[in-house]
């Protein structure tokens, strides 16, 4: 049940004086898709180079599959597929021969080379050059990449980015049937409601501190009704009389005596605190835009 | 080694390359062309002069100079070429994130800029034949002294190739390597003059002709083996600091 493939042990970068992560424990579960959150800058790119082993740790050891990465990157690589940031693309090539770069360097069946192109809906402009692609085309084309050696653990980063509402649609359909196939993903993201549909898991990094890893469902459990915790008391603010229970026979007994009591009731509405409102509170304000 | 190679191939196609590989072969030549046909009086008064035992003799000596300073020139922005092809793609985070050791990424390019150079010493070499035989030069093709020039000159700008080569993967910005590059070709000039410090590499190039200047005239060059056995010990040194220097590097 408990079985880890990813994992980082007091994760941190310094930049001189500047903390770009600090004292991560990341935890991945196979077939978890770990949704990776935070505002700009909060250090997930700069965490996610780290576990590529693009850049080096100031402290802190990384462990995928088991092994560490310090000593056994390439083997750890061989399973991973990434995206990070904006993606890559040779200009003078075409999409088909761009991903025929990164299945001669990685060395995998021809085959593979339609089969992602099908996957990320590029088949139809696969012998174009690329750098006539539209940001979306080249986002997808990175995707294409990163799934092309049907890696055990897929890292994307930001990888909507630039894709139309229906583009995202489709790579977060694609993203979610993953784990079926045995992959686990880790997906960063500065967008919660992103997160929201697709993660299992969640780790929301604010200032390159961890302040919140666990399911999505006990993410959502803070979504609790409002004022909960005075019970029956009630608050009234503005006109409006704010109550912390909502279940039907509480609140009808609530209506019922309050205009028993002559109190006029116009109307009764259920307010739930948005995931929008759980992030900005535990990311603070300051990181927004 | 070899697919990384292959996949390295894919990624010239349609770049710049060729180009940059034509152009100081074709640019001499048709200098030569032009210099040997407008200026023949001048040329041959000069080649008697001389004392140049064929006409052969004094094109490998007139173009020895102009081939000297192009060539370095040539070798810098094919190595900033193949170079920026990875940095323009923002491919280095892709590219090193694959199972493959940076240390063979790096050599495989570096293999890509020497075959590259060796196609354009190549199609120099085929360039002078050709417009020695056009022009009519007496006395049998000295092969010997034709393929000496042309390959002991890739082999005497290897240190320059090595280290311009270095520049352009480690830092994005070309314009910065190919000022360096430039001024360094120039300087080999300069530095070729003096009898001291012609002994230092960046000198090599503008004297690593087969033919050269000597006190009775045209001659064979006695110092062209020295120069060869520096050069293949110092590219060798340059490309192991360099490529561990490339390996340790944060990508961004």
């Amino acid at each position: 049940m408990n079985d880890q493939i990813l994992m980082t042990n007091d994760l941190t970068k310094k930049y001189k004086k500047h903390t770009s992560v600090d004292g991560l424990n990341l935890r991945i579960e196979r077939g978890q898709i770990y949704g990776f959150l935070g505002p700009n800058g909060a250090g997930k790119t700069t965490t996610i180079r780290m576990l590529l082993g693009l850049i080096k740790p100031t402290k802190g050891n990384i462990e995928i599959f088991g092994q560490s990465l310090k000593k056994n990157r390439l083997q750890i690589l061989q399973q991973i597929g990434s995206l990070v940031e904006s993606p890559t693309y040779y200009g003078n090539l075409t999409g088909r021969e761009n991903l025929e770069a990164v299945r001669r360097l990685r060395d995998l069946p021809e085959k593979r080379v339609n089969e992602v192109l099908e996957m990320v809906r590029l088949s139809k402009v696969a012998n174009r050059l690329t750098k006539e692609y539209s940001l979306g085309m080249k986002q997808r084309l990175g995707i294409a990449a990163a799934m092309l050696s049907n890696p055990d653990l897929l890292i994307l980063d930001e990888p909507t980015n630039g894709l139309d509402p229906s583009g995202i649609q489709e790579i977060r359909e694609l993203i979610k049937e993953l784990p079926e196939a045995g992959m686990s993903v880790l997906v960063s993201s500065h967008l919660l409601s992103e997160i929201d549909q697709m993660a299992t898991q969640v780790g929301i990094i604010n200032n390159g501190k961890m302040i919140f890893q666990d399911s999505i469902e006990r993410l959502r459990q803070k979504q609790k009704p409002l004022l909960k915790e005075q019970g029956i008391k009630a608050d009234l603010q503005n006109d409006f009389l704010w109550l912390s229970q909502t279940e039907p026979a509480f609140v009808s007994d609530m209506n019922a005596s309050l205009v028993h009591s002559g109190v006029s009731v116009y109307r009764l509405e259920e307010v739930k605190r948005t995931l929008e409102d759980i992030f900005l509170e535990l990311t603070g304000t300051e990181g927004s835009l | 080694m070899r697919k990384i190679l292959w996949a390295e191939q894919l990624k010239l196609k349609r770049s710049s390359l060729l180009i940059i590989v034509l152009l100081v072969p074709l640019l001499i030549l048709s200098y030569e062309l032009v210099n040997f046909t407008y200026r023949a009086e001048f040329v041959e008064k000069q080649a008697e002069m001389f004392g140049a035992a064929s006409m052969w003799m004094y094109l490998l000596y007139d173009n020895s100079l102009l081939f000297g300073l192009g060539f370095p020139l040539a070798a810098t922005l094919t190595a900033s070429v193949i170079a920026n092809i990875e940095h323009q793609a923002n491919g280095w985070k892709q590219t090193l994130s694959m199972p493959v050791s940076r240390g063979k990424i790096y050599v495989s390019k570096f293999m890509w800029l020497t075959v590259s150079l060796f196609l354009s010493v190549t199609i120099f070499l085929i360039g002078m034949v050709f417009l020695g035989k056009v022009l009519g030069f007496g006395g049998p093709i000295p092969w010997s002294l034709l393929i000496g020039d042309c390959y002991g000159m890739l082999i005497a700008v290897l240190p320059m190739m090595a280290f311009q080569f270095w520049l352009s993967m480690t830092i994005k910005n070309q314009a910065f390597s190919i000022l360096i590059g430039a001024i360094s070709a120039i300087m080999g000039l300069f530095l070729a003059a003096a009898q001291t410090t012609r002994w230092f590499p960046l000198a090599y190039p503008s004297q690593a002709s087969t033919v050269v200047l000597q006190y009775e005239g045209l001659g064979f060059n006695q110092d062209f083996s020295a120069f060869l056995v520096i050069n293949l010990l110092l590219v060798i040194a340059l490309m192991f600091i360099g490529s561990i220097h490339f390996a340790k590097q944060n990508v961004q």
